[in-house]
């Protein structure tokens, strides 16, 4: 079976900017991974996640004229996707997060194949979750982009507009927490 | 370079040969050291493990319907704004005329002899502007 090849970005990008909503959506579909990766690892599952993963590429779509490729388009989504994230951090009200969270957990979906090893996997993501979500929001962006998502440390910077050094320190003292609370869960 | 940047750094793979060696050498010296290796590397599993969540399905159709939505209201709002401008600007231009026809039938000078000519300021044809008029 032959797939049709995908347009590059280059052109996505171009059509995007004369208008054709439908060369953006498959920019949308094509990056959504990305940005869903950088907005539940910042503000766990639900509907701000949602609400900040729409307004990041709403954002994108009105900076198309600006955006001129000098990072690649995942670099500028997540850019957009972190400070939207850290500016909804802000609003929101603590408590409000902490009773949702859990439920919100309960809903993943299954991939069916083997239950055992769905609620290890369940079990994990869930601890993982609540460790970052214990993080202040500078520590957890730092650790959502270095740890989670992959990007080396001078793209981390890059991204958060701070110097490498910072992104060492906030990283080593985010791990010392994270490993406070791995220490309390084995207890 | 602390513990933690050579910790962080051998977990990025940027730790450099030699500095890789001392730690390794290193660790045997120091069990607290070595535990929180163990540790750091075992959180750095379970985060590169954690699953991504991935947005409900249909999230590019809902993204592209709100940059519809907001093209619509942004073309709206254009419109609105023509509308209120030319609403304010053809109040004032009548505005004006009736100024201006008021004054010409009450205080203005007499230039015509007729109620139209005099509201609209139109001078009375005179013989010299007939002779013009006709040259021209």
């Amino acid at each position: 079976m032959s797939a049709v090849e995908a347009p590059p970005d280059e052109e996505l990008l171009e059509r995007a900017r004369g208008g054709d909503d439908r060369a953006f959506r498959v920019l949308v579909d094509r990056y959504q991974g990305v940005v869903a990766a950088t907005v539940t690892g910042m503000l766990g599952l639900g509907d701000d996640a949602e609400d900040v993963g729409q307004e990041t590429f709403i954002r994108f779509h009105r900076s198309l004229d600006r955006f001129r490729g000098e990072s690649s388009v995942a670099t500028y989504l997540t850019r957009i996707a972190i400070n939207l994230s850290l500016t909804a951090l802000k609003r929101r009200r603590r408590w409000t997060e902490r009773f949702k969270a859990p439920a919100r957990a309960a809903e993943r979906v299954s991939d069916g194949f083997d239950p055992e090893r769905d609620r290890e996997r369940q079990r994990q993501t869930d601890w993982v979750r609540a460790a970052i979500a214990a993080l202040s929001p500078q520590h957890r962006a730092v650790v959502v982009l270095r740890m989670i998502e992959g990007y080396s440390t001078r793209e981390t910077a890059e991204i958060l507009s701070v110097p490498q050094g910072t992104v060492m320190s906030r990283l080593a003292r985010a791990m010392g927490r994270l490993e406070s609370q791995l220490k309390e869960t084995d207890r | 370079m602390n513990d933690a940047e050579i910790l962080l750094r051998e977990l990025e793979g940027t730790l450099l040969p030699e500095h890789l060696r001392e730690l390794e050498a290193s660790l045997g010296a120091r069990p607290e050291f070595a535990l929180q290796r163990r540790r750091w590397r075992h959180i750095a599993e379970e985060l590169t493990k954690a699953q991504a969540a991935p947005f409900r399905p249909m999230f590019a159709d809902r993204v592209v319907a709100r940059i519809g939505e907001a093209r619509r209201l942004s073309e709206d709002t254009i419109y609105m704004h023509l509308r209120w401008m030319f609403a304010r600007v053809a109040v004032a231009g009548v505005a004006l005329a009736l100024v201006l026809g008021v004054y010409n039938v009450t205080g203005g000078p007499e230039l015509s002899d007729t109620v139209v000519e005099t509201l609209l300021g139109l001078p009375a044809p005179s013989l010299e502007s007939v002779v013009m008029l006709a040259d021209a």
